[in-house]
């Protein structure tokens, strides 16, 4: 992991409290008031792109909080010409207010975004009383090529151009808790877009066409990464070789 | 935090696939840069209400994440154990 372009910051690091319920899905408390990810400033974020860059993720507070969230939009919307664009808008509602605080902004982000992954409570809060394929469809036609929902237990739906809606089954194990789970999800369905070629500015008709047996793939694995992320304590997503290993 | 992630060039995940990573394999070239929050998060330890310190956001564990899926050869940078700003996520 190059972190060159990490940003030396004064402000204090962001806190979060993580309560574990009985069934290992936690929930958050926060200490953000001032501190360093909501800072951004655009000539920090200047050079991000330069070089062999071809997708960008960005999301969750740092995409609501101001005032750096409008720098991080510029980011994503000068990204989209370039690059692949992906977005989780990890809806948290301590920290975001009402819905209809950041409703637009999110809407926008998702018509920004060329991969979108939000989970079935990000919407249920965000957009109550639509189901999450509606919802699905609803934001692919903002944009983007595929948007994921996760549903926790119950696997994820995929949706696509050509592919269509789906849904793909969740895996039984055994939850330590549900911390990166989400992430896990998230970082899974990067590479393997990515190993299967599908990033980048000139792989975005590919993309956008990508078929429903690929799709199913990169999902399923994508549904294990956050299933072995979840019977781990903390936000510990596998490598490849656990994957390989869960997979023989 | 912004970190940026090399390609995942010859990330083997089919079982049926043994090959090494290697420059050229399958995959798609580039890297995928990562843009958000870096913060602590406080994890109960599960023993007297203490709480274990860890390096958490989201977009930060999306970064390790794909960090994860490397080559098998050992890019992965180790486990970072705390963070003071979000420049100093340790690699």
């Amino acid at each position: 992991m190059d972190l060159s372009f990490a940003v030396q910051a004064a402000e204090p690091t962001s806190l979060a409290i993580v309560a574990v319920g009985p069934d290992g899905v936690v929930e958050y408390d926060f200490r953000v008031k001032g501190t360093a990810d909501w800072q951004w400033r655009d000539h920090e974020l200047a050079g991000a792109l330069d070089g062999d860059v071809v997708a960008l993720h960005a999301g969750s507070l740092a995409l609501t909080m101001a005032p750096g969230a409008d720098a991080l939009q510029r980011l994503m919307a000068r990204a989209g010409e370039a690059m692949t664009v992906s977005y989780d808008p990890n809806c948290r509602p301590l920290l975001m207010g009402s819905p209809e605080a950041v409703r637009g902004r999110i809407e926008a982000l998702v018509g920004l975004a060329d991969v979108v992954k939000a989970s079935a409570d990000d919407l249920a809060w965000l957009l109550p009383g639509r189901a999450p394929e509606q919802v699905a469809e609803a934001w692919l036609a903002k944009g983007p090529s595929v948007v994921v929902v996760t549903l926790g237990p119950a696997g994820l739906v995929v949706a696509a151009r050509q592919a269509g809606v789906m849904r793909r089954p969740g895996r039984s194990v055994t939850v330590v808790d549900t911390v990166g789970a989400g992430d896990a999800c998230m970082s899974a369905l990067l590479a393997g877009l990515h190993r299967r070629d599908l990033l980048g500015a000139s792989r975005r008709a590919d993309l956008l066409a990508v078929d429903a047996a690929t799709l199913q793939e990169v999902a399923d694995e994508a549904v294990l990464a956050a299933a072995i992320t979840c019977t781990r304590h903390g936000a510990d997503p596998p490598t490849s070789a656990d994957l390989r290993t869960a997979l023989a | 935090m912004q970190a940026r992630l090399g390609s995942n060039e010859g990330d083997p995940v089919d079982p049926r696939s043994d090959a090494p990573a290697a420059k050229g394999g399958p995959g798609g070239p580039g890297v995928v840069a990562v843009a958000g929050e870096a913060l602590i998060d406080f994890v109960p330890a599960g023993r007297n209400g203490l709480f274990e310190a860890a390096p958490g956001g989201s977009p930060a564990n999306v970064a390790v994440g794909l960090a994860a899926r490397r080559s098998r050869s050992g890019c992965w940078p180790g486990s970072p154990t705390t963070c003071s700003a979000t420049a100093s996520w340790p690699t």
